[in-house]
């Protein structure tokens, strides 16, 4: 290769300047969103629980959502079921929203953050206003 | 390949597509507490006679109950007119016939419209794509499509429909779901409207359309609509 001595390290720099942003903001992101959970309905729980588990929610909370959704639609399956002698519909606005009644601190801090602009409020009618 | 060999892939094949309606069967198996499953049928019928004319009891109380978008009807009063000779005009109160052979379900391109079933034609406004082909089947115009976003709630409990869907009554199907009556039969003071199961041949509505008496609208279109008339 004729000058072996330029292009290389042209190279380098050149995908250095290119990737730079991303390893900027591996080094110095620090900003995580973080839903907040401080509801009227979420403090007087003596043991904070979702319909599942935690971490569950955090990946999944989309794909059960849609579960419910299209068997309530379809088949009118409105029951969830029964945790610690709570019976859960199957409803964004009367079960999700009862407890989660912060939409704002809630589901926009990481929608926001990832910018992903799901449709269900479109439809659905965010409790504002409704509690605090 | 033999014979043996493509008969036997044949049959598997085959058996494999057979199986299609299944998934529908084990849910309607599982769905067997809930209302929607096939044991019932919901039907309505409406008593035309006790109407009083200006009246808009039923109306308002849908409008209320469904957060329906200004402009937009899922029940309202048409004005027919039976072919025979000398027929007076007379309006009645309609709404979505729930039909048990759906048109609009026929043409839906994306299976946004479907039929439950127990009966209820309904629209997954999650998947409309507002092409209203099933505006133009409707032999009772009872779909209506949403030209823009309606901020107006009246009923907080229960959600709108964002611009650029097609709606229509679902003979409230939450408050059926719920063992509730639809909107309108619980609203009408003159009780003209009754609301139940036409499987059920104790039902209030599987006696009067027993009766003989009750007609429906159009049913020579062959859609087997599920609201029946009296007195018309």
């Amino acid at each position: 290769m004729y000058d072996k001595n330029k292009i290389i390290p042209g190279l380098i720099i050149f995908v250095g300047i290119v990737a730079f942003p991303f390893f900027y903001n591996l080094v110095t992101a620090d900003y995580k969103p973080e839903p907040s959970l401080d509801t009227p309905v979420i403090n007087k729980m003596s043991k904070k629980q979702c319909v599942r588990p935690k971490d569950f929610m955090k990946t999944e909370h989309m794909k059960v959502l849609h579960e419910w959704r299209d068997s309530v639609v379809r088949y009118g399956e409105r029951e969830y079921g029964v945790i610690d002698g709570v019976k859960y519909e199957k409803s964004l606005q009367k079960t999700c929203m009862q407890c989660h009644s912060n939409k704002k601190d809630f589901c926009d801090r990481c929608h926001t953050y990832v910018d992903v602009k799901p449709y269900c409020w479109n439809c659905h009618i965010a409790p504002e206003g409704k509690e605090e | 390949m033999d014979r043996r060999t493509f008969l036997k892939i044949g049959a598997g094949v085959v058996a494999t597509t057979a199986m299609g309606p299944l998934p529908q069967l084990v849910s309607c198996l599982q769905a067997k507490e809930t209302k929607a499953c096939a044991k019932n049928k919901w039907g309505m019928v409406i008593d035309v006679a006790k109407c009083v004319e200006g009246c808009t009891v039923c109306m308002d109380a849908c409008r209320k109950e469904n957060n329906v978008s200004a402009g937009n009807y899922w029940i309202r009063l048409a004005t027919i007119k039976p072919k025979v000779p000398n027929a007076k005009s007379q309006p009645i109160p309609l709404l979505c016939n729930q039909c048990d052979d759906p048109f609009c379900v026929k043409v839906c391109l994306v299976k946004a419209s479907f039929k439950r079933q127990d009966g209820i034609v309904l629209i997954d406004e999650h998947r409309c794509i507002g092409c209203r082909y099933c505006m133009i089947v409707c032999p009772y115009k009872s779909r209506s499509f949403v030209f823009k976003h309606y901020e107006e709630i009246t009923n907080p409990d229960s959600p709108k429909r964002q611009h650029g869907v097609v709606e229509k009554c679902d003979f409230c199907v939450s408050r059926i779901d719920k063992g509730l009556m639809p909107a309108c039969v619980e609203a009408c003071p003159n009780k003209a409207m009754s609301f139940g199961n036409l499987n059920d041949p104790n039902s209030e509505v599987a006696k009067l359309v027993a009766t003989g008496k009750a007609q429906r609208i159009r049913p020579d279109l062959g859609s087997k609509p599920k609201v029946y008339y009296l007195g018309l």
